[in-house]
């Protein structure tokens, strides 16, 4: 799994939308967006195919918005991969991954070698929810088919 | 009693090593003390002022024999022989060490239990009418119902760092003990005009700092689709709940914030996102609960009802008519065993007791026992041959005390003895007034009073909706107590209005004694309660009578 890094083709959700202000969407075709855990995503949802990953960044663990927005994000349809960077615990990986998160990047490792995919995070025990387990129609724990 | 499926026991199993594990991080420096805060609020875990204390959870408020007795053994090994009764009808332990609390979670896990999402900022314990599905006016017994949600709360992964504490309470009649106003989400079991059985749903109610009673979010939701409208409920909340202002972060405000009718539509937006989703709980999921339940009624003891001797006659009489109560199931009565008591802290109860109150419960009521909202405990089903005998072997352990819903019968937060938070005593001014109406012939005379005592404005002592509330405030390093009056916890949930000015500490019990006295002076006769008489002679008539004197 390879990391990845901020670039020409990433745009942050306040400047995604303000080119939809200005109408000029069309002119740039950034692949990812970067959305701040205390921003709305309210008007999402007709633009998500056009990237290939969405960043949700948080700058303090106890602010649980992120699994909301994951959750939201695969619900309204994305299906690129879902990131979570910032402070995050080890302990949060599985609700992560439940939420429809694909990798996290926490804010004590590097970008090229920090990156985990929540597929292969094994290192803890976490407790997942036992209806996730023995009802997957409860939540969703990926993509949405 | 719901008994646990594999997959509950490997739940909480997995749990206590993530606990262990958490712990064992924090004390070798990997997890700094803010993080593990959070870690360890989220499985009831506090610091408090003797040390860590340990809230054990009680889904709505069922326990057995046996977990009862292993509760008492916690209490001994790890505790110093006692526990306490709070009134989201859970249990605590004041005198823990912290390297001790993830082998005492191997032993909650090894009774069925366990001190999952009993604090933090996560769904808590699920809380009901502790006379749930024994009381002959319920729509539907909401037990099972509590349980699939408790199932579904439990490690919820998008709802476990919420902007602030979220509890959720049943009830299944229109009579509600459970408060379910005063709650984040309460919901009732009610029947449509095609008789159709589903939830009436409120929302924002709570107490704290600032009271508000629940406002009806929807008056009729279909059985199905509860969890997805929970869903949807919280959704809202964790996006949308302020996280700036601890203060102001629980749901009340922010639905006094957007307005009952721009909450809603909001919260059926998110529903109606998520409906086709197929997310509703199916009709297998609450069977498979229900079939878990255990049922069936005690054989009685005694093949013929037991009589009082003649000189027990008065006392039993009076037992009988405060601490038992009818149910649906004709020769059967709920027994209440009262915690109150003036040389008891309310709610405390010892390890002896616990082993006392397992036996006797495994005896005469098929080994269940429940714990009350009122931090009293409740042996659901007792077959009206063996109550003599039971009265009998409560008195023999002064666990008898006929005070159910009087004027003794009085909740009240652990206040600054044990709990950081709090600013004045609590305890001792429950005792200072239990004794005050010690008097058997007055305290029936009295008739039922219900008072509360917060030492704080957090509100643990639920002060807002007693009949007479007590509020503790520190000026400037000293203890002073503030009165409300008026407020009531059932399905007219109130908020109680300010008498006025404070009183000190000296004076709190008197002042007390002096509104209830001014009460049976002015009631019209015994019949006019308590709530009654303030609403016709007006809460001035009171204040002119206390602030005479304090």
């Amino acid at each position: 799994m390879p990391g990845f890094s901020f670039s020409e083709n990433t745009i942050a959700l306040v400047d995604w939308n303000q080119l939809d202000e200005a109408g000029k969407r069309d002119q740039l075709a950034p692949r990812v967006l970067v959305v701040a855990a205390d921003s709305g995503i309210e008007n999402l949802g007709s633009d998500l195919s056009n990237f290939e990953r969405i960043v949700i960044t948080s700058t303090d663990f106890n602010d649980g918005r992120i699994f909301s927005i994951g959750r939201q994000l695969r619900l309204l349809g994305f299906s690129g991969r879902l990131t979570v960077v910032g402070d995050i615990l080890l302990d949060q990986y599985i609700s992560l991954k439940s939420c429809g998160f694909d990798d996290v990047l926490r804010l004590d490792m590097d970008s090229i070698n920090g990156i985990v995919e929540l597929d292969h995070a094994s290192s803890l025990v976490t407790v997942g929810n036992q209806l996730n387990g023995g009802s997957e129609s409860l939540f969703s724990t990926g993509k949405i088919q | 009693m719901y008994n646990y499926s594999i997959i509950d026991q490997q739940q909480i199993d997995k749990r206590v090593t993530e606990f262990r594990s958490q712990t064992h991080r924090f004390l070798s420096g990997e997890l700094n003390a803010e993080q593990f805060r959070v870690l360890r609020l989220m499985n009831g875990l506090y610091i408090q002022r003797h040390g860590p204390m340990l809230r054990v959870a009680i889904p709505y408020g069922a326990l057995s024999s046996n977990q009862l007795r292993g509760l008492a053994d916690i209490a001994d090994s790890y505790d110093r022989g006692y526990g306490h009764i709070t009134t989201r009808q859970n249990i605590q332990f004041n005198w823990l060490k912290l390297e001790q609390v993830p082998d005492i979670l191997e032993k909650l896990a090894s009774i069925q239990m366990h001190a999952i999402q009993t604090s933090g900022s996560c769904i808590r314990n699920i809380t009901c009418d502790h006379l749930a599905g024994i009381n002959s006016n319920e729509v539907e017994d909401p037990r099972p119902w509590c349980e699939l949600v408790r199932q579904w709360a439990t490690m919820h992964p998008e709802f476990l760092y919420l902007p602030r504490k979220f509890k959720i309470a049943f009830s299944g009649s229109a009579n509600d003990r459970a408060a379910i106003m005063a709650h984040d989400i309460g919901l009732r079991l009610v029947r449509n005009e095609i008789n159709e059985i589903g939830f009436e749903v409120f929302v924002g109610g709570g107490l704290g700092r600032t009271p508000v009673v629940a406002s009806k979010l929807k008056s009729f939701l279909s059985k199905s689709e509860l969890l997805t409208y929970l869903e949807a409920v919280l959704r809202v909340y964790n996006l949308n709940g302020r996280r700036d202002n601890k203060y102001k972060a629980r749901i009340k405000i922010l639905v006094r914030a957007m307005g009952i009718d721009a909450f809603r539509s909001e919260v059926e937006k998110v529903f109606l996102n998520l409906s086709p989703q197929n997310l509703s709980n199916k009709p297998a999921d609450i069977d498979n609960i229900k079939n878990r339940f255990k049922t069936g009624l005690p054989f009685p003891v005694n093949p013929v009802a037991r009589k009082p001797d003649g000189a027990e006659r008065e006392e039993y009489n009076k037992w009988l008519e405060k601490n038992t109560q009818a149910t649906k199931f004709g020769s059967y009565k709920s027994v209440f065993i009262s915690l109150k008591h003036h040389e008891r802290a309310p709610g405390d109860l010892s390890s002896a007791e616990m082993r006392f109150v397992a036996y006797i419960a495994e005896k005469y009521s098929g080994g269940v026992i429940r714990t009350t909202h009122t931090q009293n405990l409740l042996v659901p089903l007792v077959h009206e041959n063996d109550l003599v005998e039971l009265w009998r072997s409560l008195s023999g352990r002064n666990l008898s005390n006929a005070n159910i819903g009087t004027v003794q019968d009085i909740i009240c937060c652990p206040g600054i003895e044990y709990c950081s938070l709090a600013n004045t005593t609590s305890i001792p001014i429950a005792v200072e007034i239990q004794n005050r109406f010690n008097d058997r012939q007055e305290l029936e005379a009295l008739g039922d009073i219900q008072i509360k005592i917060s030492g704080c404005m957090n509100a643990c002592g639920h002060h807002h909706i007693g009949h007479i509330g007590i509020l503790g405030v520190d000026k400037k390093g000293e203890e002073w107590f503030q009165i409300t009056l008026g407020g009531r916890a059932d399905q007219n949930l109130k908020i109680g209005e300010r008498l006025g000015p404070a009183v000190d500490r000296d004076s709190i019990s008197s002042v007390v004694e002096l509104i209830i006295r001014h009460y049976l002076g002015h009631r019209l006769d015994k019949d006019e309660d308590f709530l009654s008489a303030l609403e016709r002679i007006g809460i001035d008539s009171f204040k002119e009578v206390v602030y005479a004197r304090f």
